[in-house]
């Protein structure tokens, strides 16, 4: 099985390096079976690496320790489903798990563009082989999944208990899903450049793969907040540490791109910036599985130096001059005939957006590089830590929010500002209103008061919006008003669809907003019978209690939970000692609701019967992830491909909602 | 692309110059000398005004003295290269599970006038966090 393993990683290797090669011999001496041949020898790569996946999922569950990487990750008590986690825990498996994504991306990606792309496609193939040549080529040469221990054990190491919870299963494989989402995007966008093709075909061919990438960044991220919360026992749930930052920047730049495309789709303009962002958002992921895996910047998230660093700085370095070499030589065909005809239109805002999100993610990657940067020149390392990071992104974020409001409220190309003092007006008296409001309320702190109200102001003005064009739609199609609801969002998914994203992206802010400002903290040792009043809580403890698992031990503080005088559960807050990694792991008991988490920590216990509470109210916490699962379900939605042939309108998109449904409903009745 | 409209470098130069500001204000206020346990009283390597600094070192085995109860830890951070150069370390406040004997520690703070450094954050690593090493059953390596 080993040997199987070990061939079918050879074998990719081959396919990958075959599929360049022909691929480009195909393309300088257009010979269309060289081209046929390159697309297949990818889906054997594909073919490879799922038998290689399968053969090590088995040896994880099976718990085959005659494999390195086995014997690393798991232990004989270990369930099945954490054994089956540990393909993506370590440093082989991860890169397996990378690879093998790509290849698969890399097939649907042929497959989809079968018939379309033609002149596009050899280069999308080349490019994605050469990406695949590295990350195989690690696969065989350095980190081998399969390579053997070389002599026997009976138990195997173990998962690292931090790591045994579902929030840290899903956070690593949904980020992989967005990094290597990312390069479908990316080599597009190089195949646009070497082919001079850079008209808007290579965008709206990846719009639904860098959506796609997107989302898959995003929530993987969101996970990661989420275990952090769950998990680590401290409470909070980012901490700008280099390896989050390394995840968020990609993100970042590519929210950007996603906005600014549109730009291009719609007024053939900022065509360089495109092709730049999404180049900067792959060479962003490269860099983040850099930081990761180097072990080069102090981070909490260390995964052991590795050599792999070195390699992963050079393939960045050949990642850059490439794409630079191509973007500088084409600047010529990527200039615009057009230009920004008004800073009151919505080209100028999304070009603002854009502006201070890279602002942000420029400033939070000196941050994260700056400790290397200032050992390497002063000889001493300097950091700047979570207040730096903070400082800027707080009102980058207030100002974004801004934007998101005000972005709905103004038209393509120049806005009147009577006109825009018009749809401004019900948004404005909400956020006044909300601001007054959270002021009586008690909020202060300017950042805090912007961020909540403005957040209020963004959803009003995409209510709004809903509200307007379902109007239209009733008044000149003669739709009842769940009729043209439906059929707006449905007929314009991504233009409603993004507003979707965007009152998911407003709860989440509203959750951290409330969770970092107006979290409250206390500790108290309790004896059996104690008391500790936290705001309107009241939480008595009833006891200890200590028992073994086959994996563990674990001591358990029961407290009893009263809030305003109500019953309202049991809280279990424990610590459990792991055996075999000689861990200890706290484990936080959580108790939410729509307002707020109230969040215990066991600190201590002694044998008297005594232990030491922590307890924190956490307000507003559950909306980041509410947001989340807004954002998904919205980002799904707006990705959902439409009934309507594309072939017939290949640029349709949403209008401006109000004035041309009737033209375009009219337009759709006759064809379909 | 064309940005000849002066309305445009307005905004442009009145973003650019928010972002520098921020920038500054943040970057000036949160800088903190990271040091070794050996550096913490050089002067050529604790370059920065700020008496508060970050601190790596190894954690002394049997030097952590903790009550079960409250949460003050005192333990011996030394250097992780040269053991006999130490400093002793209190720390107020939720310890991180993987803390230990013998592991890497990151301590923010500074020392007071005994030379005890007064800890307000406390990091634990250990090279194998997330990447778990070979059993050490067996007689390979």
């Amino acid at each position: 099985m080993i040997i199987v393993g070990q061939i079918s990683l050879a074998i990719a290797l081959a396919m990958a390096i075959y599929s360049g090669v022909v691929s480009v011999i195909g393309i300088r001496n257009r010979l269309g079976q060289f081209l046929e041949s390159g697309r297949r020898s990818m889906f054997s790569a594909f073919t490879a690496l799922s038998i290689a996946m399968v053969l090590l999922s088995l040896a994880l569950i099976t718990k085959d320790y005659s494999l390195k990487y086995v014997a690393e990750h798991v232990s004989n008590s270990l369930p099945s489903f954490y054994a089956f986690s540990a393909l993506w825990s370590g440093q082989a498996g991860s890169l397996l798990l990378w690879s093998w994504l790509l290849t698969l991306f890399a097939s649907i990606v042929i497959i989809q563009n079968k018939n379309k792309n033609l002149e596009l496609m050899p280069y999308v193939v080349a490019t994605l082989s050469g990406i695949l040549i590295f990350f195989v080529s690690l696969l065989v040469f350095v980190t081998n999944p399969f390579e053997t221990l070389g002599f026997t054990v009976t138990q195997g190491s173990g998962l690292n208990p931090l790591l045994q919870n579902p929030g840290m299963v899903f956070h690593p494989p949904s980020l992989y899903l967005g990094y290597v989402g990312f390069a479908i995007p990316f080599s597009f966008a190089i195949a646009a450049l070497i082919t001079r093709k850079l008209d808007t075909q290579w965008i709206i061919s990846t719009r639904r793969w860098a959506l796609f990438a997107w989302l898959a960044l995003g929530v993987g991220n969101l996970i990661g907040a989420k275990w952090a919360y769950v998990e680590l026992g401290w409470g909070g749930f980012w901490g700008w540490d280099p390896v989050e930052n390394a995840s968020f920047m990609p993100w970042l730049v590519a929210t950007a791109f996603l906005h600014s495309v549109m730009i291009q789709e719609r007024r053939d303009m900022l065509k360089i910036w495109n092709v730049s962002l999404i180049v900067f958002t792959f060479i962003l992921t490269i860099f983040g599985t850099f930081i990761t895996r180097s072990g080069l910047i102090a981070s909490v998230h260390s995964f052991g130096q590795s050599q792999l660093g070195i390699l992963f700085l050079g393939f960045l370095g050949l990642i850059i001059i490439f794409s630079t070499y191509f973007v500088y030589t084409r600047r010529k065909d990527l200039k615009s005939r057009y230009h920004l005809d008004s800073i009151l239109s919505r080209e100028a805002s999304f070009l603002f957006n854009n502006l201070i999100l890279i602002g942000a993610v420029f400033a939070i990657l000196w941050g994260t590089l700056f400790p290397m940067i200032s050992e390497a020149v002063r000889g001493t390392k300097i950091t700047v830590g979570a207040p730096f990071f903070n400082t800027i992104t707080v009102p980058i974020g207030i100002a974004l929010i801004l934007l998101t409001g005000i972005c709905p409220l103004i038209s393509w190309r120049k806005t009147s500002a009577s006109n825009f003092a018009k749809n401004f007006r019900i948004p404005a008296i909400v956020f006044f209103s909300s601001f007054i409001i959270l002021f009586i309320a008690g909020i202060r702190g300017f950042y805090s008061l912007m961020a909540i109200s403005l957040s209020i102001f963004v959803i009003s003005t995409i209510i709004l919006e809903f509200y307007r064009g379902t109007a239209a739609r009733m008044k000149y199609n003669n739709e009842n008003l769940f009729i043209g609801f439906k059929n707006l969002i449905f007929k314009y998914r991504r233009r409603y669809g993004g507003y979707l994203i965007h009152i998911g992206m407003m709860v989440i802010f509203i959750g951290i907003t409330g969770a970092t400002v107006f979290k409250v903290e206390k500790e108290k040792v309790l004896r059996k019978g104690d008391t500790l009043t936290i705001k309107n809580y009241k939480l008595t403890f009833l006891g200890t209690d200590d028992f073994k698992t086959p994996l563990a031990e674990k001591f358990i503080a029961t407290l009893r939970i009263e809030k305003d005088g109500k019953y309202i559960g049991i809280a279990t807050p424990s610590k459990e000692y792991y055996y075999l990694q000689k861990q200890t792991s706290t484990e936080v008991s959580i108790t939410s609701s729509f307002k707020e988490d109230l969040y215990l920590i066991l600190a201590g216990g002694d044998d008297t019967g005594a232990v030491n509470i922590k307890a924190k109210i956490n307000p507003l916490i559950g909306w980041i992830w509410w947001g989340g699962y807004i954002l998904f379900g919205a980002t799904i939605f707006t990705m959902w491909p439409s009934k309507k042939k594309k072939k017939k309108k290949p640029l349709q998109r949403p209008g401006d909602g109000k004035v041309n449904t009737k033209e375009l409903e009219s337009k759709n009745k006759v064809k379909v | 692309m064309n940005f000849k409209k002066p309305k445009f470098i307005i905004g442009f130069t009145i973003i650019l110059i928010a972002l520098g500001t921020l920038f500054y204000l943040g970057a000036s206020s949160s800088m903190i000398a990271y040091l070794k346990v050996r550096d913490l009283n050089n002067p050529q390597k604790n370059i920065l005004s700020s008496k508060v600094v970050k601190v790596t070192g190894t954690v002394k085995p049997g030097s952590i003295k903790s009550s079960n109860l409250n949460s003050t830890l005192k333990f011996i951070l030394q250097d992780s290269d040269s053991a006999n150069i130490s400093i002793p370390v209190v720390f107020n406040g939720t310890v991180p599970d993987n803390f230990r004997s013998g592991n890497i520690a990151v301590v923010r703070g500074e020392l007071n006038a005994d030379n005890v450094f007064i800890a307000n954050q406390l990091q634990a690593k250990c090279p194998s966090k997330y990447e778990a090493s070979v059993p050490d059953k067996g007689d390979g390596k």
